[in-house]
């Protein structure tokens, strides 16, 4: 007789094997329930890379993603972070360079719509900082530098405006974008190239003074001021100097 | 219990504004736990719940799972039902993955011993956790395995009388499992702790096609059926009445429909509590 542990590795290896005629019909129901369940939670956080390729073309890669890499968390709103880079290793990523980073786009609004509601961190926290400290970056928060086309393509699919979809030119240029939802509402916000750095190197964790520094101390503070608008970070907590890791540059 | 007895809707996500803005009379309303772990979902759950009684049920706690619930998942669960102070939190006799996988659906359990051991410290853990008491569901099953020694109904009660977890009686489970493995529904009916019992579910099924058939399968899309109703009557004399809730998950008809059914469901209810009303006179 099996252990339960046993029995239930054996179960779900089954389930998740590339299906056969010869599936008895019960654990047949099991098996299309979860690739079923599993294809419809990505459609739901992939709503314009379902919309670009079909449902049919949608349900196939995204049936052989669930086999390959099924949830590590019951929470099914975390799932689906690697389909994108899915997606870029796929052959479909030859036909549509942009496809990637459409799904990065989608994923990264999923993933503000599910995170933690956390206020901004209120500039004036600032005035009583500790002499060296880092911003934690808000729990809603994405950077993604992405080809400049595939904003444009993934607004104009999610409304549906063919017109617009067809006028859109190939831009294989950066666009370096910030996604949150600081206030309860959700933002897509293009930077300049320098901001776009020294948001992603406070996000990250790295100290204030050397990433400020990168950018010179003239615009430091304007700089500082634009991203603490943005509600970039949610908190600051100190680090001792001699603990510092350099910016990444 | 605020909603003692009376008729409830499983309220979905596409559901929410129409109820916000009928406010409808129903008794209660269930949600499915992990749909406001997260997200402007949460916000809605809190202005129903102003209102209106709200039952949390689970389907990814994993309680028949070898190696354990998931302690962060559990810990979230936590956190929501301390937010919404629901007047009932429940889960499924089922397992959703192993070895840290999680693959979305209420897999069958092999009923025996060792599982019922396992399944009875993962539910104490719960309650432990949670600070309350649970329910626990009767799933849905499309095979059974060889090693399986204990009967389902027969489980349950040893759980309950084990953990001190209550019971959710969902008639559709019973009617669909009794088709798919030849069990007789009112035998299992008898078999529940009818003290344990806690709340009733009533869904639709369908007809497997193609590779699935010959079996029902819980589908939850569609009218509960004629047969599924009678067994609840049969309930109600066997076990008594207790909350019941109206379960649609896909196909969602207009909300008007899922209030219709609860209305159906609370006819069946009074005409219960007047029936042992007249058994107490007599």
């Amino acid at each position: 007789m099996y252990s339960l542990r046993d029995r239930q590795k054996k179960f779900q290896a089954a389930l998740l094997a590339i299906s056969t005629n010869e599936t008895p019909n019960g654990l047949a129901v099991y098996r299309n329930n979860v690739r079923g369940n599993l294809t419809l939670t990505l459609k739901l956080a992939f709503p314009a890379t379902l919309k670009l390729i079909g449902e049919d073309c949608f349900y196939a890669y995204a049936e052989q993603f669930v086999l390959a890499q099924p949830p590590r968390n019951a929470d099914l709103h975390l799932y689906g972070e690697a389909f994108p880079a899915y997606l870029a290793a796929s052959t479909l990523a030859g036909q549509l360079p942009y496809l990637a980073d459409v799904a990065w786009l989608d994923w990264a609004v999923h993933h503000a719509l599910h995170a933690a509601e956390t206020p901004p961190l209120d500039p004036q926290t600032l005035v009583h900082a500790p002499e060296s400290f880092s911003f934690i970056g808000h729990p809603s928060l994405s950077l993604l530098a992405l080809r400049r086309d595939a904003q444009a393509i993934w607004a104009a699919v999610l409304e549906e405006d063919d017109n617009r979809l067809a006028g859109i030119l190939p831009d294989d240029s950066v666009a370096p974008l910030i996604i949150l939802r600081p206030r309860g509402s959700l933002e897509i916000i293009e930077l300049s190239p320098a901001m776009f750095d020294l948001a992603l190197t406070l996000a990250s964790g790295f100290p204030l003074d050397p990433a400020l520094a990168v950018i010179g101390e003239e615009e430091a503070a304007q700089a500082l001021g634009l991203l603490l608008s943005y509600g970039l970070f949610s908190g600051i907590t100190p680090k001792a100097t001699e603990e510092l890791p350099c910016p990444p540059r | 219990m605020p909603a003692s007895a009376s008729a409830g809707i499983g309220l979905r996500l596409p559901h929410h504004t129409d109820f916000l803005a009928m406010q409808p009379s129903t008794g209660w309303v269930e949600v499915h736990s992990e749909n406001y772990f997260s997200g402007p979902a949460l916000v809605v759950l809190e202005r129903v719940r102003a209102d209106y009684p709200v039952s949390l049920h689970g389907v990814g706690l994993s309680l028949g799972s070898a190696t354990g619930v998931d302690d962060t998942h559990l810990e979230r669960l936590k956190v929501l039902a301390d937010r919404i102070a629901p007047f009932l939190v429940s889960e499924h006799l089922a397992w959703t993955g192993a070895d840290g996988t999680h693959l979305a659906d209420l897999l069958p359990l092999p009923l025996h011993e060792e599982s019922l051991e396992i399944f009875c410290r993962n539910v104490t853990h719960a309650q432990e956790v949670l600070k309350r008491q649970i329910l626990v569901e009767n799933p849905t099953t499309y095979l059974s395995f060889p090693e399986s020694t204990i009967p389902e109904p027969d489980f349950l009660a040893e759980v309950s009388r084990r953990t001190g977890c209550g019971l959710i009686c969902d008639i559709n489970n019973i009617f669909v499992s009794a088709h798919n493995h030849g069990w007789d529904a009112q035998t299992y009916l008898r078999a529940l702790p009818r003290e344990a019992v806690a709340e009733y579910h009533l869904a639709g099924h369908m007809p497997g096609e193609a590779e699935s058939a010959g079996l029902l399968l819980d589908t939850h899309d569609c009218a509960i059926s004629p047969a599924v109703w009678a067994l609840f009557d049969e309930a109600l004399r066997i076990i008594g009445p207790c909350p019941v809730m109206i379960e649609r998950d896909a196909r969602l008809p207009a909300l008007s429909v899922l209030l219709e059914e609860a209305a159906l469901a609370q006819t069946r209810l009074d005409a219960q509590a007047r029936s042992a009303d007249r058994v107490l006179v007599a």
